[in-house]
């Protein structure tokens, strides 16, 4: 709870930046080995079911992710109010195992980078009506950058689910 | 009991000073109250995306065009930007940071920036957007090409060749001809649409409103009006109450005097 009110106390007024680049995100998954990563191309079926998860289609053709066994890591973005916010998820067998905000490029709503929102994602599935299986608590300020982060987190188990299922 | 006359001089006296300050703020307070509705909707109706192209505005609030361009040709295409703003072949396709470099071959358009790269089709179509690259450790300084279209990076000292796909990378150590990615010389043709697009994406509805809303519009003493506007609307509710308390006070008076 301490850390919690000096964390928040801390918060400079805009707090932009990129928090980890995305390559040491996959390497603390993974570890550093290369040559993992593959190509996921959003056909018609699969932009159908993304925008009911973020209300709009993803705004590329193709997702770049990395496999290993059950293991995927997808580095995602969603605008927030105005600006996208890169999200990095990892899911291990249908759960998400961690979940980091990489770069905030938004004036507000930074707070959703600590852990004490963050850590709210671990071992959530996706559940009924592609939505999380628990609830995620929101940060007042935030609303905008908090549901970013949770579409995202949908988005990334939804495309766990369609590169780890058998055809 | 206190002296009707007097009470006669009160009452004209607020009457005409209610309905002065009435009139004066009237045309704040539409304002104030018009700006505060729509700004109350603007996500739904999308003003922050909605652009303002009035050349008028734009003199207003001193929008410039920035001084420099940086234009690419990569294969046919000629990649542009202008400020922030990107564009392929004249046509706007997204704000993004400073444009290192730009290359083509068959399948798509690679630009790249200091810490990412943009995959397009020559359409302006974004296939993808690469914050993966193959090293951590320094950014982008220029982006080139091999004899076989491959794309080749490098950051730092270290150069990089990618696959057909872009998906795997390795070093490369030994010496390969690479054609690099070179700034060009600007074009024309496409620099007066570049500024013509720049302005009218320069100043979004939404700012107006805002501006407008808070007084700033109207320069430095603008937000004082609106506190002077705010202030009347303060002093024409306390006064029209007071009115009304008065009138009901004067109906009493008369109906027990009968």
């Amino acid at each position: 709870m301490l850390a919690l009110v000096l964390a928040l106390c801390a918060t400079p007024t805009s707090a932009r930046g990129v928090y980890q680049k995305p390559g040491t995100f996959i390497d603390e998954v993974f570890g550093k080995q290369q040559n993992m990563a593959k190509l996921l191309w959003l056909s018609q079926e699969l932009q159908t079911s993304i925008k009911r998860i973020l209300g709009h289609p993803y705004p590329t053709l193709r997702l770049r992710y990395w496999q290993q066994d059950e293991t995927t890591a997808w580095i995602l973005e969603e605008i927030g109010k105005e600006k996208p916010i890169t999200l990095g998820v990892a899911i291990k067998a249908g759960k998400i195992e961690r979940l980091s905000v990489l770069i905030f490029r938004e004036s507000r709503g930074s707070e959703i980078r600590y852990p004490f929102f963050t850590q709210q994602f671990h071992k959530r599935r996706l559940g009924q009506n592609l939505r999380l299986d628990g609830a995620i608590d929101g940060i007042s300020g935030a609303t905008l950058s908090v549901r970013a982060a949770e579409k995202l987190a949908r988005l990334a188990l939804y495309l766990h689910q369609q590169v780890t299922t058998e055809p | 009991m206190s002296n009707p006359a007097n009470f006669k001089i009160k009452q004209s006296t607020i009457a005409r000073w209610h309905r002065r300050a009435g009139l004066a703020a009237a045309l704040f307070v539409l304002i104030l109250a018009i700006t505060g509705l729509l700004l109350n909707h603007t996500a739904s109706l999308a003003l922050d995306k909605k652009n303002v192209d009035s050349g008028l505005l734009h003199a207003w609030y001193g929008i410039d065009i920035p001084a420099q361009s940086r234009h690419f040709k990569a294969d046919s295409n000629t990649i542009s930007q202008l400020g922030e703003q990107l564009f392929i072949n004249g046509k706007p396709l997204l704000r993004q940071q400073q444009l290192v470099g730009a290359v083509a071959n068959s399948l798509f358009v690679t630009l790249a920036f200091e810490q990412e790269l943009l995959l397009v089709t020559s359409g302006g179509e974004v296939i993808e957007h690469i914050t993966h690259l193959p090293t951590t450790e320094n950014n982008i300084t220029v982006i080139g090409q091999d004899d076989s279209n491959h794309i080749v990076l490098q950051l730092g000292e270290r150069v990089f060749i990618a696959d057909q796909d872009l998906v795997n990378w390795r070093e490369l150590t030994d010496e390969q001809s690479i054609e690099w990615s070179q700034p060009i010389k600007s074009e024309t043709n496409f620099e007066d649409k570049m500024i013509a697009d720049y302005k009218k994406h320069a100043l979004s509805y939404e700012r107006v409103l805002l501006d407008l809303h808070s007084g700033r519009l109207f320069g430095r003493w603008g937000p004082y009006l609106m506190d002077m506007a705010a202030v009347a609307i303060i002093l024409l509710t306390i006064s029209g109450l007071w009115r009304w308390c008065q009138g009901l006070k004067k109906n009493f008076y008369i109906k027990h005097q009968r």
